[in-house]
């Protein structure tokens, strides 16, 4: 959900960006859990959401051969300041460590962790409950020149990008008694920072919902996406490519407040990306805030 | 710093595929041969696009942070003068101080009669500034029944863009 930008950040973004989805008009009906594109708050309302994700990604490509898992947690605050327009902020976390092999053969452990770039976003309903326009920005607010003894940490491995990032998109919605649908487009600019030119991203998304049994809905979405190979002096050889995902998942809401949790499943992706899985639960409350 | 590099993973290209465990056990005896003079060259790119290493060799970073160099193997099958199965190849880079990693791979089967390899990835570093600028020495050997070649180049380590 949040505009969050190319896939070097990627288990920090899709966690922000999850918790983002906040379907209200919307608290009336269940809402996209992986999606990357938000939907609108009324006036009025204030939203606080939080997710956690582990990304699991063993057997990296040689000469690494990266065994890693990363920890995220980020945490957004949504607020309806206008009629139509929902206005988002998200920051996240992200603890990475990736055991790799060195010269020799012989394995090592790299741990980067800190607060990463934060995404502000957007989002005005065009035609309510149906069409949403999105606009997005990352901020380089997180570290982005960590190193260890082995040297600085390749920039992909870690918690910032330095680079201001932008992202547009469209989302639309479409409800009915049996399924819900969420169908989103966007496109992410990769900025540039530490001699490495991410590469842009378009992506294309759905997310289909039924309600199972009393406050629990089930899920299932997907993404494919295209990413442009990055750039620059210290953009790895090979990267980029297309991306296919799966992601089953449940949501359950009790009043104002919401708990879901999804399993994305890549069924394709880039060369320079080997993510077996990655889990989330997220949390979210809303606040009427008097409106 | 001197590093010698480890040929993490050697491609074959034609059929010269990495063997399976047992079935080439007389080529991992690394036994001296008889020297073949001029039967490999080290160097960059594959078939018709093969040229000796010339006083450079790009950087490549691999997608997890590491640095390494992807020379490739040309071998003239026809001065070896051998059946080309079950062949033992070492690779090593030396950036000075001596330390040597070597890698060895036993391939099954090369045929033509100039084979050369898919790009090795001989690993250097996590540290761009540890080796960039650096002279790496790169040697590589090539037994095949009773007979031996052996190539050397020298070029500085680059990063370009």
């Amino acid at each position: 959900m949040v505009p969050t930008m190319h896939d070097r950040q990627e288990p920090v973004r899709r966690a922000l960006t999850a918790i983002l989805v906040l379907a209200i008009p919307a608290l009336a009906r269940a809402t996209p859990i992986t999606l990357e594109a938000p939907l609108v708050l009324e006036a009025g309302q204030v939203a606080v959401a939080t997710q956690g994700s582990l990304v699991w990604a063993p057997d990296g490509p040689a000469p690494e051969g990266a065994d890693e898992q990363i920890v995220g947690a980020a945490l957004a605050v949504m607020v309806g300041a206008l009629p139509r327009t929902t206005l988002a902020a998200t920051v996240p976390f992200a603890d990475k460590r990736s055991s790799i092999q060195v010269p020799g053969g012989e394995r090592e452990e790299r741990h980067a962790r800190g607060i990463g770039d934060a995404t502000f976003t957007a989002a005005v309903a065009a035609v309510p409950g149906a069409v949403v326009p999105f606009v997005g920005v990352k901020a380089p607010t997180g570290s982005s020149d960590q190193a260890d003894s082995l040297g600085r940490f390749p920039q992909r491995f870690q918690v910032g990008t330095g680079a201001w990032d932008a992202t547009a998109g469209v989302l639309f919605s479409r409800c009915s008694p049996l399924i819900d649908l969420d169908a989103a487009l966007s496109y992410s600019l990769g900025g540039t920072a530490h001699d490495f030119d991410a590469g842009d991203e378009v992506r294309g998304e759905l997310s289909a919902r039924r309600r199972l049994a009393g406050p629990l809905v089930g899920a299932l979405e997907t993404r494919i996406a295209w990413r442009q190979a990055d750039g620059g002096a210290l953009a790895p050889a090979e990267s980029g490519g297309a991306t296919w995902t799966v992601a089953p998942g449940l949501q359950g809401r009790l009043g104002r407040h919401t708990i879901e949790a999804a399993v994305e499943i890549p069924l394709v992706q880039p060369v320079d990306r080997h993510v077996s899985a990655v889990a989330r639960v997220g949390y979210r409350v809303l606040f009427e805030g008097g409106a | 710093v001197r590093l010698a590099l480890l040929l993490l993973c050697v491609g074959c290209a034609g059929s010269g595929e990495p063997m399976p465990p047992g079935t080439c056990d007389e080529a991992s005896a690394g036994a001296a041969g008889d020297l073949v003079e001029g039967a490999l060259s080290i160097g960059t790119g594959s078939g018709d696009d093969f040229r000796p290493l010339g006083a450079t060799i790009e950087l490549v970073l691999g997608s997890q942070g590491g640095w390494m160099v992807t020379p490739t193997l040309e071998v003239d099958l026809s001065a070896m003068a051998t059946d080309g199965d079950c062949v033992r190849i070492d690779v090593s880079v030396d950036l000075g101080d001596g330390q040597q990693l070597p890698y060895v791979a036993i391939l099954s089967e090369l045929v033509g009669e100039r084979w050369t390899s898919e790009p090795l990835q001989l690993f250097l570093s996590y540290d761009l500034a540890a080796v960039e600028g650096r002279t790496a020495n790169l040697s590589a050997s090539l037994e095949d029944d009773d007979v031996v070649a052996t190539a050397e180049a020298t070029a500085i380590l680059t990063n370009q863009d």
